[in-house]
């Protein structure tokens, strides 16, 4: 399944999606998400920590690794963090990221105010070969495995659309090559 | 408090109307272009894996216990909401747990999980934010995906204040921001977590949940024991078609896709977690043996039913619910807690059909709610009002003069209020005197038989045959002009309803009536039409359901509505109009003509008699045959307050003229509308002949 069809249900979905060049923009690509969104604090999740350490990629020099922050420091909702993870698989027909791993990075994405995935090209697939990349971690790994396609949202009161129920506010897609 | 009573009170919540009016008018509309963009591929797998998963349900409920066990999990098999109820509490309280925290799960509201947990002792914390706000107020959800739709900004603001004892400003924002704070302190801290499931994969254990908010990320994420309570229709084969459902289910409820799809099962990503899945059967597999209630386990609970239900849209979900809510409510509700919970609100489904064209899993849930009427004694009387109408209608066709005039007195409204529980206040026909038979004779007009050339079977309704048979006549005219050889056909009546009210036994011998009658026409090549799209859709739609034979099926096959017909043979460029100025026209499309050709036929010919068109979806107009005529609330009040609903936003766009196929609409929306208000057929038959538009 194409990057295109992925790209078109993102924007159906309202998710902006960077597609970048090379892996070393990857760094930038951040920044600006930062900058953006106001966030006090640029994590990483200890995949891509790991990856620039040895790297293949470049990260912004104050873009701290997931493993050193206190997950306390994410408690309160205006936490100002913006989370950068790595997804495991993307869904193209519905625009999704697959987010799966270690419980710590998990409660750190449901808390992170702000969101940002780092997709790989290649891990761009149909809902039938995802579902099948799915169950092998879920059955062999272990969940959950969260499919995100938006930010943390709700029309409870009166059908006004407000950002930022209990998850992130913001959520943007880089698809790195 | 009766349910006659509650609507009488909902009606008067006007601001409330109005609010759920443009939410659901609202919801409809992105839900339209997002299952539109839906590959219908989709829809049909996501329905064959349903199917298939019910016709081997035990297989899969044996599957998912064996994946489960081995995987570390615990599953349990509820028999009934009480078996569901004592098996959480046992697991929560042998694990010592004295708070959970939930997401929204409408199995949950049907078992009544909570009150039976707080009961126990354990705390219970919803984390839906609506369904907060409804834990806190003390009441019940109104929707399945909004629970606290209902409510508005001010009422939720003032339990809010009074809940977390901090003053919460009346913005949406603000109370987000409010309900957020308090509940991810709460989230953080629950030893347990209690979620439903969209789906479960039989082959893995794992639970699909949809949700936008991501709560279900607390939920999952933070307790160290997560307890998911599914029906067992829920089950599926394979990850893959769980996660379809997921979408389809996502699409057809807001027409985007959700933010969140969480996944969970028995193993986890770590140590020390624990998952137990209680399967829920209450009643679901019973279902499965009955010829029609079987496909409620079909249902996705996308709540797109919801959208088009006008009833329900002006009472809401605390009038129009039991344990369940909405349109598809009334059979679950009937199906998990038996007829009598269902039967406590399912008077005020008036059979428009609407929700059928919704559903996105093709369940014809306005049969289902007949069936579920059935169960109950109200049939037999309300179809005894549609009797007493049909008699009625009789007594004003031989006797118009007196009858209209006793109409308008205010003792003759009373007594007939009292003797046949027509509402006072209920719009009621001004009779044209005679029948149609008598009006074809005296105009000459005999039927032509069967022969060369293309037959119809014309059909009328009680309308055209005994109360204005004016429509009848044109309808017979203009046929002929075409060159159709027209037979007369008015000695069987459709008797809807028989079926509005559950009398499915009548209904049943009346469609054989019908079908014998019309077959042997329909065997030597003749059509039927018909001027009245109820009757259409009783013989096109419900006839072969009802009978499920095959001379049914093949007098379906040949039935259409009047501008069906014409326009399949290529005949509506032969009207020409008389006259040429161009009016705006406003198409009232009754709710048994939706779903068919008959829309866009009705539109071609109108379009060709240079009539500019306007039309919205604005779904039942309150009369539904005689359901708005009935006494009280729960008929004329809530038919007219549908009424005024609609009409108000037929007027915004000005239209100089409306037309509808149906006479019992007209006679509703005259009520309304300050210009005329034409069928169809006769504004065809004035156009073509020269005729002005008349009221
Ligand atoms: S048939 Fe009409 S009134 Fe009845 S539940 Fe469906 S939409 Fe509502
Ligand atoms: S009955 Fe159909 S439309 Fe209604 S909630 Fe169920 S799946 Fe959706």
């Amino acid at each position: 399944m194409s990057l295109e069809t992925f790209l078109e249900s993102c924007g159906a979905n309202g998710v902006r999606v960077e597609v970048l060049r090379g892996t070393l923009e990857l760094g930038e690509a951040v920044k600006r998400a930062a900058s953006e969104v106001g966030a006090r604090l640029i994590v990483v999740d200890d995949a891509l920590a790991e990856a620039a350490d040895r790297g293949e990629l470049l990260l912004p020099t104050e873009a701290r690794p997931l493993r050193e922050v206190d997950l306390e420091l994410l408690r309160p909702h205006d936490n100002g963090v913006l989370l950068v993870r790595s997804a495991g698989a993307a869904i193209a027909e519905m625009g999704a990221a697959a987010l799966w791993g270690d419980e710590r990075t998990q409660r750190a994405t449901a808390m992170a105010e702000h969101l940002m995935v780092v997709i790989r090209a290649e891990r761009v697939l149909d809902v039938a070969k995802a579902s099948s990349v799915i169950r092998r971690v879920l059955t062999e790994s272990g969940g959950p495995v969260h499919l995100v396609m938006g930010p943390s949202a709700t029309r409870d009161i009166e059908h006004v659309r407000v950002l930022g129920a209990h998850g992130p506010v913001t959520l943007r897609f880089a698809v790195s090559p | 408090m009766s349910l006659e009573r509650r609507t009488s009170e909902a009606l008067r919540e006007r601001s409330r109307v109005e609010r759920l009016w443009w939410v659901f008018e609202e919801t409809k509309r992105s839900r339209d272009e997002g299952i539109r963009r839906l590959d219908v591929d989709e829809l049909r797998l996501v329905r064959e894996s349903k199917v298939s998963a019910l016709r081997r349900l035990e297989e899969l409920i044996e599957e998912v216990r064996i994946a489960v066990e081995r995987a570390g999990g615990e599953v349990f098999l509820a028999r009934d909401a009480e078996d569901a109820r004592r098996t959480v509490i046992r697991v929560l309280k042998d694990a010592g747990v004295r708070t959970a925290i939930k997401s929204k799960s409408i199995t949950s509201e049907e078992i009544r999980l909570n009150e039976a947990l707080i009961s126990a002792g354990i705390e219970v914390v919803e984390t839906d934010l609506g369904e907060r706000v409804v834990q806190l107020s003390g009441g019940r959800p109104s929707h399945i995906l909004g629970p606290a739709l209902h409510m508005g900004r001010e009422e939720v603001a003032a339990i809010l204040s009074r809940s977390l004892g901090e003053e919460v400003d009346p913005d949406p924002r603000s109370i987000v921001a409010a309900v957020r704070r308090h509940l991810r302190e709460e989230m953080m801290r629950a030893a347990a977590g209690i979620t439903g499931a969209n789906a479960v994969d039989s082959e893995t254990g794992t639970v699909v949940i949809v949700t936008n908010e991501g709560n279900e990320q607390f939920v999952v994420g933070f307790p160290e024991l997560v307890v998911c309570v599914a029906g067992v229709e829920k089950l599926v084969k394979g990850l893959e078609a769980a996660v379809r459902i997921a979408r389809v289910q996502s699409a057809s409820a807001t027409g985007r896709m959700p933010s969140y799809v969480t996944l969970y099962g028995p193993r986890w990503w770590g140590e020390g977690k624990r998952f137990v899945l209680v399967l829920l059967d209450n009643g679901r597999t019973e279902a499965l043996r009955d010829p029609w209630l079987w496909q409620v386990n079909l249902c996705v609970r996308c709540g797109a039913c919801f959208n088009v239900c006008n009833p329900y849209k002006t009472v809401s979900g605390l009038v129009f619910g039991g344990n369940y809510t909405g349109p598809i409510g009334i059979v679950w509700d009937s199906v998990t807690s038996g007829p009598e919970t269902a039967n406590g609100y399912s008077r005020l489904c008036l059979s428009c059909g609407l929700c059928e064209l919704e559903c996105p899993m093709g369940i014809r849930i306005p049969l289902l709610i007949s069936r579920v009427k059935s169960f109950g004694r109200r049939g037999v009387r309300l179809t005894a009002l549609a009797e007493g109408f049909g008699f009625y209608a009789r007594l004003g066709s031989s006797m118009a003069g007196p009858l209209n005039k006793a109409q308008r007195s205010r003792s003759f409204r009373v007594a007939l209020e009292l003797l046949a529980g027509i509402d006072r206040n209920a719009p009621l026909p001004e009779f044209r005197g005679g029948t149609l038979r008598r009006a074809l004779k005296a105009s000459g007009i005999a039927d032509d038989g069967e022969g060369a050339g293309s037959t119809v079977v014309y059909v009328p309704d009680t309308f055209a045959s005994l109360i204005d048979w004016r429509v009848g006549l044109e309808a017979v005219a203009l046929l002929r002009s075409l060159g159709y050889r027209v037979v007369v056909c008015d000695s069987v009546g459709t008797n809807m309803p028989a079926v509005q009210y559950g009398h499915l036994g009548l209904a049943a011998r009346v469609a054989k009536r019908v079908v014998s009658a019309l077959h042997p026409h329909v065997e030597r090549g003749a059509r039927v039409v018909v001027t009245e799209p109820t009757a259409g859709y009783c013989v096109r739609e419900v006839f072969p359901a009802l009978l499920g034979t095959q001379e049914s099926e093949e007098v379906a096959k040949s039935t259409l509505n009047f501008t069906e017909l014409v326009v399949s043979d290529g005949l509506h460029s032969r009207f020409r109009r008389s006259k040429t100025s161009s009016e705006v026209v406003y198409y009232h499309v009754s709710c048994h003509g939706r779903g068919t050709g008959l829309e866009a036929a009705t539109r071609a010919v109108l379009e060709s008699l240079g009539l500019k068109v306007v039309s919205e979806e604005l779904g039942c107009c309150g009369m539904a045959g005689t359901w708005g005529m009935r006494k009280g609330a729960v008929g004329h009040g809530l038919g007219a307050e549908i009424g005024r609903m609609g009409s108000r936003r037929i007027a915004e766009t000005r239209p100089e003229l409306v037309v509808t196929e149906s006479s019992i609409c007209a006679l509703q929306l005259r009520r309304f509308l300050n210009v005329p208000v034409l069928h169809t057929v006769s504004l065809i038959f004035g156009s073509v002949n020269g005729a002005a538009p008349s009221r």
